[in-house]
């Protein structure tokens, strides 16, 4: 216990602090609230986007305004709306919505407000920086071109879809495809297999159950991969108006790792959702609705959130913010209105598909639908030569598919193709949380485009490429070391590994 | 609703004027006829509101509403902003010492609640 004197001081001092001046405020009163929406009048002078307060009985709620109409203003509540009644006072902060950002989050559950929802220890707000939530994404004088990989430690993405930091890049696909798995795998990949510093990871939820939430983080702790991770989570039972803010609240924590020049990736989980929970808010303000009742400035929602995921150039930190927006289609359709929307906006999509999930091709990406616009430049060389070939082969592969079925009568040219390209995609199968470092996946690929393991028995490949990775980690681990140090496939390198895999099917084939 | 609040307090003003006086009663009845009739008194808040912002508005008028404990001590100048004031005094035990004073739509709150709410929230912050 502190001594009288002490505590009075501080209770004299705090005292100071505290403005005892008349306050001057803007306000007016609720004429409507329900469903998240409140109807004010009065508000004279409020601007858009700003911050409102309600004071209520049990505290201050937090409003933001959303439509300056002629007699009235409407207001989407951050918090819920049954404390708010008819009536009551509303006053104008004068602030645009912004959230605490800082080192001390990275490891943390908060809400769209950035305030902590995983029973921890508050934020010590004095080590934090303001952020606002909407901003301007940063300008053409301020960009680079991708030009740094970002290793997502699974074969069929980082082979045939390469992404690169600063990119936006869709993760699209029906429920129940692995959408979300691959983002994980992504973040958790960025611990030992980032191939340099380590991005701060940001998984947004929006939409999502609390149960799934509350399952990737603590596969995230179990990894590790929480000690560089920020899990921002609007849940399905959240209010709207949160659900519509956590992907700007994500991408502004993102924004402010990008400003102090390091890597950040934000996972958006999944964006349909955030188009919903804005379907709804701007249906309830009563704006006009458009095209699947979406309201006219969809497009704009997604275009100006993504827009902000970028690589910095030198002058301006070098930093890099990538994005990796997931969309849920149904039955298929990537044809419907928002997932157009968003394949326009972003620099390549991956596409998952359900027939190839269930036929246990996992991840079921479909390489051929599936596009990376800018990544490739930020390959390493050493992945590039392998997967120019192996893009061409899985082409040739699907061509040539068709004819599979038939069997018997094809010439051998034909038939070797079609047997490559069934290795092929054996060899890019891959079980969930088992990330493979760049180099593995450049020695896997390699022998499989090369024909070295056309010996191997199709059925028998994925066992083959265990062990053989587990042989070379045992008995050729300079190869690996080199590939890793060098990023090159070099003459030199390419004779060691076809020795090795003599050797290991001499030693150990069947 | 068959007509915005904006639009009955158009309709409204503009029949006040070509009333004369005398007939004003008469008129202002016949107008909450109307609004029963169209079904529209369930708006009767939004309407009442967009009328008496009309009004104001057309007088060039600003409504000050001035709360305090006891007696109305204050003396608020008949013009602020180029526009007329219209008092309203308001005694509220609530506010328990100093005034509030409302001039359209801001609020200038020197009152004892509202410094013991200040202190409160403060104090109990942390």
């Amino acid at each position: 216990m502190k001594d009288t004197e002490s505590i009075l001081n501080e209770l004299k001092k705090e005292i100071a602090d505290i403005k005892s001046g008349p306050t001057i405020s803007n306000v007016g009163e609720v004429l409507r609230v329900g469903d998240g929406v409140a109807i004010i009048r009065g508000l004279s002078e409020v601007r858009y986007s700003e911050m409102l307060e309600f004071e209520t009985k049990e505290g201050k709620i937090l409003g933001l305004t959303l439509n300056l109409e002629e007699s009235s203003v409407g207001a989407i509540v951050l918090g819920s709306t049954e404390k708010i009644k008819e009536g009551q006072t509303v006053k104008a902060t004068g602030n645009i919505l912004s959230i605490p950002v800082g080192e001390n989050l990275i490891g943390r559950v908060i809400n769209a407000l950035g305030e902590p929802i995983d029973g921890g220890p508050a934020l010590d707000q004095s080590k934090m920086k303001s952020y606002l939530l909407e901003r301007i994404a940063p300008g053409v004088i301020t960009r680079q071109s991708v030009n740094t990989p970002l290793q997502t430690g699974i074969k069929a993405i980082d082979a045939a879809i390469p992404i690169g930091r600063g990119q936006r890049e869709l993760i699209i696909g029906d429920r129940q495809t692995g959408k979300t798995a691959i983002a994980i795998d992504t973040i958790i990949n960025q611990g030992e297999n980032s191939g340099g510093t380590v991005p701060i990871c940001i998984y947004v939820a929006i939409g999502q159950k609390e149960s799934k939430v509350a399952q990737i983080v603590e596969k995230l702790k179990q990894s590790g991969a929480m000690k560089y991770s920020i899990v921002v989570s609007a849940g399905a039972s959240a209010p709207a108006a949160l659900q519509y803010l956590a992907p700007y609240a994500g991408c502004a924590i993102g924004e402010y790792f990008m400003e102090k020049g390091q890597d950040a990736l934000v996972v958006y989980d999944d964006l349909s959702k955030h188009a919903w929970a804005y379907r709804q808010i701007s249906l309830l303000l009563r704006r006009p609705p458009g095209r699947e009742a979406y309201p006219g400035d969809i497009f704009y929602l997604h275009s100006r959130l993504l827009e902000r995921a970028a690589k910095l150039n030198k002058d301006f930190g070098g930093g890099s913010l990538t994005a990796l927006p997931i969309i849920e289609t149904q039955l298929g359709d990537i044809s419907a209105y928002v997932p157009t929307n968003v394949i326009s906006i972003t620099d390549g999509q991956i596409y998952l598909e359900p027939e190839l999930f269930y036929q246990g091709i996992r991840p079921a990406v479909n390489v051929g639908l599936s596009v990376s616009r800018v990544g490739s430049a930020a390959q390493t060389k050493a992945m590039k030569k392998v997967a120019g070939t192996l893009r061409l082969e899985l082409a040739q592969f699907r061509e040539l598919a068709a004819f599979a079925q038939f069997g018997q009568d094809l010439d051998s040219a034909t038939r070797i193709k079609i047997d490559r390209g069934r290795r092929l995609t054996e060899i890019l199968k891959q079980p969930q949380y088992l990330n493979m470092p760049f180099e593995k996946q450049v020695a896997s690929i390699y022998v499989a485009t090369n024909g070295l393991i056309d010996s191997v028995n199709i059925d028998q490949v994925s066992s083959f490429e265990q062990n053989f990775l587990k042989f070379l980690d045992n008995n050729y681990s300079n190869v690996l070391k080199d590939l890793r140090d060098k990023k090159e496939l070099t003459e030199e390198i390419q004779i060691q590994l076809k020795a090795a895999v003599e050797d290991y099917l001499k030693n150990y084939g069947n | 609703m068959s007509h915005s609040p904006k639009q009955y307090s158009q309709i409204f003003l503009s029949f006040l004027e070509r009333t004369p006086a005398s007939e004003h009663k008469k008129f202002i009845r016949s107008f909450a006829e109307l609004l029963e009739e169209n079904n529209d008194l369930k708006n009767e808040d939004e309407i009442l509101f967009a009328i008496e912002q009309a009004l104001y508005h057309h007088q060039n008028k600003i409504k000050v509403e001035v709360t305090e404990r006891k007696s109305n001590s204050v003396s608020v100048p008949k013009k602020i902003a180029g526009k007329d004031t219209e008092v309203r005094n308001m005694i509220d035990p609530v506010v328990l010492g100093g005034l509030r004073i409302k001039i359209g739509d801001t609020v200038i709150d020197n009152s004892l609640q509202t410094r013991i709410k200040n202190l409160k929230n403060a104090l109990t912050k942390n």
